[in-house]
């Protein structure tokens, strides 16, 4: 059965592709350490401290960034749709959500 | 030969608009233009001795070529040079010298004199017939993209944020349609120096030197920010990936199995190394960052006689300084931007 869509947050289109998938907030390399396969990996901001985790996620939500930032850049490379400077995703999403990313437009949707 | 100030603008336009890609707040360490204003005046009066050695010592335009770092990071020391000939308000005559040396040697590589607007150098130019690209497949572009994020991770934390282009560069597009059909195109992600155990001595012993990847992709449409590894893609790089090539040490990686050991390999360096560069306090992370800006340059000041290591003189001027203020990196007006990174400084000047 088809979840229902609401958008949550925007914020830049920085690796096009949609997925979805539960949030994970990370803060530090030790947390990333735990990071399930086929997680949304959440930050503040990613550094390569935690590129094990970006690897295996379904997709990356930052506050800050742009599009030359770190996960940005990485992130295309993986092919793994992300979105940066949505300002509050750490704040508003918590451990457990299922959401889905469009990296294209920037928009993010809470399933449910 | 296209006028100066046609250059200069569209030059200006080029950095207003990669600058306008980045968060300043996400630097790391820091923000080096809040740094460089501690230092600048040494560094210039140093550079400035290289280029007159090299003129003095007769050396060849071909040995400088082969040792100045990667395109990218040449043209992105040019693009601080100018913010420190303007910050440090070097004597006119000594910043001409040293802006046309960047200018002779940019434009040299370049394939034209658009050299601020992409990436393509006369180097790798014809790769395609040179080498078999076609090791690994669409399938197989996900294991691909695992090995550049862990080059380009591994690289961030060996190079800090300010001098990542030195270890990562990218070439691209060429267009290879003839071969791979209507709208393919080759791009090569160059990562010369894997190691870097000169600012990190606890790294010898590490197997991995230089990776080079070719990927021929289809109608990805992209565009690059003025150094090559800020380039963007508008559609999803794995998707449209046709067929690609890994070289690791100059040998071609011929088995997935291989391939994969290489990503865990690089994904547990760099995170494993960049963990431990963020736990170093901020009178380390300064002479770090020292010692990596001066390494871009290494083999071009070892060509002049002149070591290439942070002199006593640019030491002292870092230990116990604080960062200055204000930076509004990427907040920057059009007209700010060119004042801030120098580039009205240039056209006074050249």
């Amino acid at each position: 059965m088809k979840k229902h869509e609401a958008l949550i947050l925007e914020g830049i289109g920085a690796s096009p592709g949609i997925a979805s998938g539960k949030v994970k907030i990370i803060s530090s390399y030790g947390e990333a350490i735990g990071f399930r396969k086929g997680d949304v990996l959440v930050a503040k901001i990613t550094d390569p401290s935690m590129v094990m985790a970006m690897s295996n996620s379904a997709a990356i939500i930052c506050d800050i960034g742009g599009i030359g930032s770190h996960p940005a850049i990485v992130s295309r490379e993986m092919g793994t749709p992300c979105v940066v400077n949505t300002k509050k995703a750490t704040k508003i999403l918590k451990n457990g959500d299922e959401v889905k990313v469009d990296g294209k437009t920037g928009k993010i949707y809470l399933l449910s | 030969m296209i006028q100066k100030n046609n250059w200069i603008n569209e030059y200006a336009k080029k950095i207003f608009d990669i600058t306008k890609t980045v968060d300043h707040r996400t630097f790391f360490p820091f923000d080096g233009f809040l740094f460089y204003p501690l230092f600048d005046n040494l560094w210039i009066e140093k550079f400035y001795q290289v280029v007159c050695e090299l003129e003095n010592k007769n050396i060849s335009e071909a040995d400088i070529l082969k040792s100045l770092p990667t395109f990218s990071s040449l043209k992105f020391n040019f693009f601080e040079m100018l913010f420190m000939l303007n910050d440090a308000n070097m004597d006119h005559e000594k910043s001409r010298k040293i802006i046309n040396f960047f200018l002779q040697y940019i434009r040299h590589i370049s394939v034209d004199e658009k050299w601020y607007n992409h990436d393509r150098i006369q180097k790798y130019i014809n790769i395609e017939h040179k080498k078999e690209l076609a090791i690994f497949k669409k399938e197989d572009a996900p294991i691909v993209g695992k090995i550049i994020c862990g080059c380009a991770a591994l690289v961030h934390g060996l190079y800090n944020d300010y001098c990542t282009d030195f270890g990562y560069d990218v070439f691209g597009p060429y267009d290879v349609s003839k071969k791979f059909g209507k709208g393919s195109e080759l791009f090569i992600k160059y990562f010369p120096d894997l190691k870097a155990e000169l600012i990190w001595p606890e790294r010898k012993g590490k197997k991995i030197d230089d990776i080079v990847i070719y990927q021929v992709l289809k109608n990805i449409k992209s565009k690059s920010y003025y150094m090559g590894s800020h380039i963007d893609y508008k559609n999803n790089i794995i998707e449209n990936t046709i067929c690609a090539r890994v070289d690791v040490n100059g040998r071609s990686v011929k088995n997935k199995k291989k391939l994969h050991e290489i990503s865990e390999m690089l994904l547990d360096d760099a995170a494993f190394h960049y963990n431990m560069c963020k736990e170093f306090d901020f009178e380390k992370q300064k002479e770090i960052y020292l010692l990596q800006f001066c390494y871009q340059f290494k083999k071009l000041f070892e060509l002049a006689g002149i070591s290439w290591r942070p002199s006593k003189e640019m030491k002292s001027a870092i230990r116990g300084k604080k960062l200055i203020k204000g930076s509004n990196f990427g907040k920057f007006n059009y007209d700010q931007s060119k004042e801030y990174f120098g580039i009205n400084y240039l056209k006074k000047v050249i």
